[in-house]
């Protein structure tokens, strides 16, 4: 991480002791890797519990290996119902808010934003490293859940009330739901710092010449997303505080006047006071479904300036992509309903989602074309980043058009919560965002550790990703729509249908593609740590790319650049017949003749 | 021709291949696709289900392979060539955007009529039965006899009647061939109503009394369970839907427990629970 020491490109007059430059470090590149290391060692923890999962479904009668004993002794090694649903709800809320969100957000977002605008760190650097210092207690909190007398969480990542806000109500709505109220209030406050951070940073701070117009689409999409939690976050604090004051039994925003509460508790019924369980989804949804977007766009516009860079063309329809980063930001907003078709919100207000929600496939649909299109007549490296973005496009296609059945209010009624939406879902973050993560990773490898990834295991790993993963989710829409529902336990008594057979071997083979995929990120594990320290050493632009995080060393100096970029084009001018190389970088001085081209 | 790139094109073309095949494995093969017993609802939502197949999947094949061919007639990385030089075209971008706008508008209007039947529009007539879900159970209320009117008893929905109602647990009558009508609320956390066969789905909120009609053709029984994570003992929320042949066998069904509640000696069911303190709000319509 530290081959470079003296130069500080004239920006900071004195060192920095070690504590200050890699712990409490203002520096965005620190603050970066903080939260990709951070984010990728919540990975590992969250998918460990996603084999967990799936081993349950296939196998929900046999000892889970090397950990059962240890874990279920009381339960012959096998997994007990409530762990299953706690691990159902950590797995999502440790892949949602402690992995993408950090990932796409705060660690490719703080590292590329100042490098890609031109100017050497955030707006508000101290305010930068709060933010990474606040995703602690987050994590804190929902490892120490997992450490709480009653177990974690186990309301599901959405913690709909009231089985999430009466402690008594489940094991995991104890401790370890106060827990998880807890540290995702905590991961907002870290979101939130970053994206007024962030905001700042694009609209003050860039270099001379770099216009809206001119920012490459990995900071469009950060800038949008950014505005997104600003404006979307704030809902869902309200839902969390609301949430976990019932939680701990001061109020009932979320419990029913006519709750039966002896039911659950014999003296429960006295704070029953007119609440609503269906107030907190419309409050959860209304930031969670923005939040889908807030993992999405991201991807999206790494994908789309990795796509670029690798097939050494220009970006098809960069206005286009821009506007239709803006339209899916904006439908965003309106669109959280259709999470709730069948949950007792009036059907007739039903309608008015369901048309929101299909509508916002047009400007999913105008990028992916715009993908297509670029690769169209291009010179591909066929570099393993160019191959994961290819797959993510290819796999987007799949989430989005899924989404359309979830989208129209009369097919939802069947496949809601069933292993369709998961594989929706997973199809959208998992196999999209997730694989334009790995092409990102590839992508600005060199240019935070100066060193390339090894090509040749990298697509080793894009191989035996691709292929299991695609088929382990693929089936699940099919498990789905035979009515295999989302958070079974064992969904062996289902094997009394005809269909039971099939539903069981899908998910044996599900089970055994996910391994296979899992097996493959050893491979990636590998080669990002070897290639850290052994990888082949590169320049400061060893793919030949026109944006600006390009023109500084790498990796870049604290302070990043010598001198202040000027900027004179879009960042994606590749193969300009008049040029005399294959890409012709913003900072170029312009040739004569030369047009702006910003897409149609 | 560059061998990597044809690799590379192949395993992309792997999806759309792997997708149809799959599905339309699944699609011919019985057991492999959900059966559905449902003449009104549920076969109004699988002929919407299948429109949006057909175009969701037609764009799919279309859209990967547009992908796969731009791969494959990508120019080879040693050709003299530079890529092509083009920043995007103003007819394919506007070609596309309506394109997609037209088609995605009209699934949109294609279903809103659908959607008013099968959710928004209650159908008129008398609540079959009132379920109230729990952990992990569903109790189930239903009209008893009366044998002065020849017909059930008006089931009050609200506030079901101990003296006017019978309950089972884990058991839905219905007859066949008709429109049923029920309630479903919940005592504790939200549940949800899932009849796979039958295509309803509907949530069980405490606090809140929701209508669910729905209609099934073939007498038999069938699953339904609970599809809303409620707890660890979410997977053991399983019941069953007993279809009568008709409303007349249904019907005698109904006499047949209420003759047998009402016999010397047969202590009356009740609930297990004060009903008093668990009046729900009704819901929408």
């Amino acid at each position: 991480m530290s081959s470079h020491s003296e130069n500080h490109g004239g920006h900071h007059g004195h060192e920095l002791s070690f504590v200050r430059r890699y712990i409490f470090s203002t520096d965005h590149k620190i603050i970066g890797l903080q939260f990709f290391f951070t984010a990728w060692f919540m990975m590992v923890l969250g998918g460990l519990l996603a084999l967990l999962i799936r081993w349950q479904l296939a196998y929900p009668d046999a000892e889970v290996p090397l950990i059962g004993r240890w874990l279920w002794p009381h339960n012959a090694g096998k997994m007990t119902p409530e762990a299953y649903v706690a691990t159902v709800t950590m797995h999502g809320s440790i892949m949602i808010f402690a992995v993408v969100i950090p990932m796409t957000t705060a660690a490719f977002g703080n590292y590329l934003i100042p490098l890609q605008i031109g100017y050497r760190d955030m707006a508000f650097p101290t305010l930068n490293m709060l933010s990474y210092w606040f995703i602690w207690p987050a994590l804190a909190c929902f490892i120490a859940s997992f450490f709480s007398a009653s177990g974690p969480a186990g309301s599901g990542w959405t913690a709909y009330p009231t089985l999430s806000v009466i402690q008594q109500a489940a094991p995991g709505s104890g401790t370890g739901q106060t827990l998880w109220y807890l540290g995702l209030l905590f991961v907002g406050v870290s979101s939130m710092m970053g994206s007024v951070n962030y905001l700042t940073t694009i609209i003050n701070c860039r270099a001379p010449g770099m216009t809206f117009f001119r920012l490459p689409m990995t900071t469009w999409a950060l800038f949008v997303t950014a505005i997104l939690q600003a404006f979307a976050l704030p809902v869902l604090t309200v839902a969390l505080i609301l949430g976990l004051l019932d939680n701990l039994g001061f109020t009932s925003f979320f419990v029913p006047q006519n709750f039966d509460g002896n039911w659950i508790v014999n003296n429960f019924a006295r704070r029953s006071a007119g609440g609503q369980p269906l107030l907190f989804q419309h409050l959860f949804w209304f930031y969670s479904h923005p939040a889908v977007y807030i993992m999405v766009l991201p991807t999206m516009g790494m994908a789309s300036d990795i796509i670029a860079t690798h097939v050494r063309k220009p970006l098809f329809g960069y206005k286009p992509m821009v506007f239709s980063i803006l339209g899916i930001a904006g439908l965003g907003f309106i669109v959280w309903g259709h999470h709730m078709f069948v949950s007792g919100m009036n059907p007739t207000l039903g309608t008015a989602f369901m048309v929101s929600t299909i509508m916002i496939a047009l400007p999913s649909s105008v990028k992916v074309f715009n993908w297509i299109f670029t690769v169209w007549g291009s010179k591909p490296n066929w570099s393993t980043a160019l191959l994961f973005t290819l797959a993510f496009v290819s796999f987007f296609i799949i989430g989005g058009l899924s989404g359309i059945f979830m989208a129209s209010t009369p097919t939802d009624i069947h496949i809601h919560d069933t292993y369709f939406i998961v594989a929706h879902f997973h199809f959208v973050i998992m196999l999209g965002g997730m694989f334009a993560i790995f092409a990102a990773t590839y992508h600005w490898f060199p240019k935070m550790f100066g060193r390339k990834m090894n090509e040749t295991l990298g697509k080793l790993h894009f191989v035996f990703s691709f292929i299991p993963i695609f088929i382990g989710f693929y089936l699940m829409h099919q498990v789905g729509l035979l009515g295999q529902p989302r958070r079974y336990a064992d969904i062996r008594p289902m094997l009394d249908t005809e269909a039971g057979y099939a539903i069981m071997l899908m998910n044996k083979i599900s089970t055994h593609s996910i391994f296979v995929f899992a097996a493959a990120q050893l491979i990636f594990a590998f080669n990002l740590f070897y290639s850290m320290f052994f990888g082949e050493k590169v320049d400061r632009n060893p793919w030949r790319a026109n944006s600006l995080e390009w023109e500084a060393p790498s990796p870049p100096p604290h302070g990043n650049f010598e001198r202040i970029p000027v900027v004179y084009r879009g960042p994606y001018e590749y193969s300009y017949p008049a040029a005399e190389e294959d890409y012709l970088p913003q900072t170029h001085p312009p040739i004569p003749g030369e047009e702006e081209h910003t897409g149609h | 021709m560059q061998l990597g790139k044809l690799l590379w094109a192949l395993l992309f073309l792997s999806v759309p291949i792997f997708g149809v095949v799959s599905f339309w494995v699944c699609h011919q093969h019985g057991a492999l696709w959900p059966e559905n017993i449902s003449e009104v609802y549920g076969r109004k939502i699988d002929h919407l289900f299948d429109v949006i197949t057909w175009i969701t999947g037609i764009f799919f094949v279309g859209t990967e392979l547009l992908l796969v061919y731009a791969m494959f007639t990508s120019k080879d990385e040693d050709a003299p060539e530079k890529a092509d030089f083009v920043h995007g075209n103003r007819t394919l971008e506007i070609g596309w955007t309506l394109m997609a706008a037209a088609i995605l508008i009209f699934v949109a209007f294609y279903q809103i009529p659908i959607w008013t039947e099968v959710k928004v529009q209650k159908p008129k007539k008398p609540a079959d039965a009132h379920i109230t879900a729990s952990m992990w159970m569903w109790q189930v209320r239903y009209p008893l006899w009366d044998e002065q009117a020849n017909a059930p008893r008006k089931l009050d929905v609200v506030q079901p009647a101990l003296a006017e109602t019978f309950e089972l647990t884990n058991e839905l009558h219905i007859p066949a061939k008709e429109t049923v009508l029920i309630y479903v609320t919940s005592r504790d956390v939200i549940h949800s109503f899932y009849v796979p066969k039958m295509r309803v789905k509907q949530d069980a909120v405490p606090g809140l009394l929701i209508p669910v009609w729905f209609d099934a053709v073939r007498p038999g029984n069938y699953e339904f369970y609970c599809a809303e994570l409620c707890g660890p003992g979410h997977y053991m929320m399983r019941a069953r839907v007993v279809v009568h042949e008709s409303r007349a066998d249904y019907e005698r069904w109904l006499r047949e427990q209420t003759a047998r509640l009402r016999a010397p000696g047969q202590p009356v069911q009740v609930m297990n629970t004060d009903t008093k303190s668990s009046v729900p709000t009704l819901a929408g319509n």
